[in-house]
């Protein structure tokens, strides 16, 4: 056999191996996209204060403590505290964790609210780096700062939880603006379910392009800058689609770190957040799930599709690459960390749909993609067959990279209507549009970079799993 | 090659599919613009005008369309809100009843889930007694979702209506406790007693939220109904009525909760030592101490806490800091010490 020969069937093995995965995907995503429409439009302007106004005022709803983990974050810490303290829940305390900032972080959040010391017996559940001291303010009897030595943003929360009286808590980017009715929205499930939930993760959004005053959203709008479009379209594909699907079966394996509200009882049965992963958010959700299936308790994990919580996302490509293939890292780590769960069967359907789902898709798929992309380009040059060879993964690309993300937008229009400006759907709807052939091959990259730094850090893993061992 | 042309022929259609919808959802949104601006004219209208009609020195544009009625549903929705618990102007009730109670009939018969419980909500604030048979109907058709029965039972809640009792005793399916709570509260002295007089024909989890709502008013008066349950053989029972106790603060017949303070489920040991708290009664410090070095950390806090409470207890809780033999009862008093039961436990 020649050498060409060899290489034509290599290609045409890839080929059909991609082609054959694409359309296994398109067809996986379709299905949450019906999925999700059904449950979007059940819901479909259904007041957006009414059936909590009950629940903000009532003093039968369960606290909840918020926790804010905080790094250097003296510039914008007292506004986001203060903005914490209006938002419109019966109880609840907010515990700002200042984790050995290098600033006056502390300093400001002790002037600001005039806190003291308070003596406080903290009885730690969870391990975490020492807690130096707590603090109350005097004019929020509800508001403590917890100073501890530095840890990362985990061992802050791990702390957090310690510290907290009640038996929900939130966690809570510094840098996040809450929607005022937010908690009343994601614990309103919690009671529904006759507290059968230990997870509910909130509706992210970008808060880049919008109006905001005094810590809230006053009017929606979206940013001029096409990476950060593309971020919102982005963030409809992966909450409006991916999760509402995935909550429904109670699949979900991701509440997003910036906002989500925990059983604390629960979590500190997992121990707490794993302090030595960048994708910590992921990985307790996980172990909650494994927890649930071992305890057989029949407890769920579930997505409140409402946008409760607003985000700043990165404007410069270069703070996305990172970002993005810092996910990538966190994913990997979560999956790692938990491969045990993986194609078990004694894990439900969390162990052999959403682990290989996670593995294969979420992971493996931008290598696969790239894969696509490289033989897109070399097949012309081969001729013949091998030229349509191309022309069918660029049509499966531009379906999934394009027509997917232009549903995830039209699905967004049709039921939650977050953007009131018309010019704002058009523009929405044809950047999904270019989607395929420019945004998505620059995650893709991102991903794989991800990946290939994971590789390269191959030796430090090795460490780090044997000090796991001999703990 | 088929295969390509197969991809294509799905590429193509989903395109022209989308792109159809696409357009369909721009006129849309061009015309809920519309209708928007429209909408917020008329609230401002309204907003000026409503005040005046109801002290009758003006007549008032009733709504004829759709942007009308929308505005004028949101403002009155306002007012109901602000007025909340206290009673509307009888003008006001007359111009809602007028001008919405047969939208809001066709309205509870919409095929949209969302729409009817909307109508349910809008119900309920603007206390819309000409519609409660509507309503009430609702319960009986298969469609009619938990939410729904539960916004219904609400309405009937807020109206004193006696079929809220005659419902609630044969209903089979548990809805969330915070519900039954939130029932119970709009119930006025007369209805609450009629449900407490008879609380052994409910089912377990109705008599819960009896019991708590028992604890949570505190009157005397409910004291022998909550006590009757201290004994019960059900420990659910045991623990629910500890707990309404020690929200009322008090009970009669203390010797009755001497068996809880040894019972085998630590919520109940632990219900039992925090009623000793308010109770500061003598004959129960030996178990009190016995508690601080029970196997649960809870009981062992909520002892100490207790017994710093007693007299005494302050003494006592520093002798067995200094002295005691088991090093969990000695940790547990040294902290309460520190804490000068200024901080309280919660749960």
């Amino acid at each position: 056999m020649s050498i060409t020969s060899v290489f034509s069937t290599m290609l045409l093995i890839f080929t059909i191996f991609v082609a054959v995965y694409m359309v296994g995907i398109i067809f996986f995503y379709l299905i949450l996209f019906f999925i999700s429409a059904v449950q979007l439009r059940k819901e479909y302007k259904l007041d957006q204060h009414e059936p909590y106004e009950e629940l903000s005022q009532s003093s039968f709803t369960r606290p909840v403590s918020i926790l804010v983990p905080a790094y250097n974050e003296e510039a914008g810490i007292v506004p986001s505290v203060r903005s914490l303290l209006s938002i419109n829940y019966p109880e609840y305390e907010v515990v700002v964790i200042n984790d050995g900032s290098k600033d006056q972080t502390l300093e400001a959040v002790i002037q600001a609210f005039e806190m003291v010391k308070v003596e406080k017996v903290i009885r730690k559940q969870i391990k975490s780096n020492e807690i130096i001291r707590v603090y109350q303010s005097t004019i929020y009897e509800n508001l403590y700062a917890v100073d501890k030595v530095n840890g990362g943003k985990a061992d802050a929360l791990n702390a957090g939880i310690n510290v907290a009286h009640y038996p929900y808590f939130c966690s809570l980017d510094g840098d996040s603006i809450i929607e005022r009715d937010a908690f009343a929205k994601v614990m309103k499930p919690i009671i529904d379910s006759k507290e059968e939930i230990v997870a509910v993760g909130g509706s992210v959004r970008i808060a880049n392009g919008c109006r905001i005053e005094r810590g809230e959203v006053m009017k929606v709008e979206l940013s001029k800058r096409p990476l950060v479009v593309m971020q919102v379209i982005e963030y409809f594909r992966a909450f409006l689609m991916g999760r509402i699907g995935l909550s429904r079966h109670n699949l979900l394996l991701i509440i997003s770190g910036a906002f989500g509200v925990f059983h604390r009882e629960s979590v500190i049965k997992v121990n707490g957040y794993r302090t030595d992963t960048v994708g910590e958010d992921m990985d307790l959700v996980v172990r909650l799930h494994k927890q649930i299936k071992e305890e057989k308790s029949g407890k769920r994990i579930v997505y409140v599709p409402d946008p409760v919580c607003w985000t700043e996302a990165p404007e410069s490509s270069k703070i996305l690459r990172r970002q993005r293939s810092r996910w990538h890292r966190g994913l990997f780590e979560s999956l790692w960390h938990n491969k045990k769960m993986l194609c078990n069967p004694k894990y439900g359907l969390v162990g052999v749909v959403s682990m290989p789902y996670f593995l294969i898709v979420e992971f493996l798929g931008p290598v696969i993609e790239l894969l696509g992309y490289i033989i897109m380009v070399l097949s012309p040059f081969v001729g013949g067959i091998y030229t349509s060879f191309a022309v069918l993964l660029f049509l499966l690309a531009v379906i999934y990279g394009s027509l997917l993300s232009m549903s995830a937008v039209l699905l967004e229009e049709w039921s939650l209507r977050r953007y009131s400006k018309v010019q704002d759907l058009v523009r929405l709807y044809f950047y999904s549009l270019s989607e395929a052939f420019w945004f998505r091959p620059l995650t893709v990259f991102w991903r794989v970079e991800g990946i290939v730094q994971l590789i390269r850090r191959n030796n430090s893993w090795g460490e780090m799993s044997r000090k796991g061992v001999s703990k | 090659m088929s295969a390509i042309f197969i991809i294509f022929q799905v590429f193509l259609i989903l395109f022209l599919v989308l792109t159809v919808l696409f357009l369909f959802l721009i006129a849309q949104k061009v015309r809920s613009n519309r209708f928007d601006r429209k909408k917020s004219e008329w609230k401002k209208y309204y907003l000026e005008h409503i005040t005046l009609t109801i002290q009758g020195e003006k007549e008032l544009r009733l709504p004829d369309n759709h942007p009308m009625m929308e505005a004028f549903e949101e403002v009155i929705t306002r007012y109901y809100s602000l007025i909340k618990g206290r009673p509307s102007s009888v003008q006001m009730d007359e111009l809602v009843e007028k001008t919405l109670h047969h939208h809001y009939k066709k309205r509870l018969q919409h095929h949209r889930w969302s729409i009817r419980m909307n109508t349910l909500h809008r119900i309920e604030k603007l206390r819309m007694v000409s519609l409660v048979e509507e309503c009430v109907s609702l319960l009986d058709i298969k469609r009619t979702s938990e939410l729904e029965v539960i916004q219904v039972l609400r309405i009937l809640a807020n109206l004193q209506d006696d079929r809220l009792y005659a419902i609630l005793l044969i209903e089979e399916k548990e809805y969330p406790n915070f519900y039954y709570l939130d029932l119970f509260r709009r119930l006025d002295d007369a209805h609450l007693d009629h449900f407490i007089h008879s609380i052994s024909d409910f089912p377990s989890w109705i008599q819960f939220a009896l019991i708590e709502i028992m604890g949570e008013l505190g009157e005397y008066k409910y004291l022998p109904t909550i006590e009757s349950f201290v004994t019960s053989h059900d420990t659910e029972f045991r623990i629910r009525s500890l707990k309404a106790l020690v929200k009322v603060g008090y009970m009669a017949d203390v010797m009755q909760i001497k068996p809880s303070l040894h019972a085998e489920s630590w919520q109940e040991r632990m219900m039992a030592a925090k009623l000793l708290k308010p109770l500061r009664d003598h004959r129960f410090l030996e178990d009190l101490l016995r508690l601080l070095t029970d196997e649960s950390w809870w009981v062992r806090t909520t002892a100490a806490e207790s017994l710093l409470a007693q007299q005494n207890g302050r003494t006592l809780l520093e002798d067995v800091a200094a002295t005691h033999i088991d090093p969990f009862a000695r940790d547990t008093a040294k902290e309460w010490l520190v804490r000068g039961g200024t901080n309280r436990v919660y749960h």
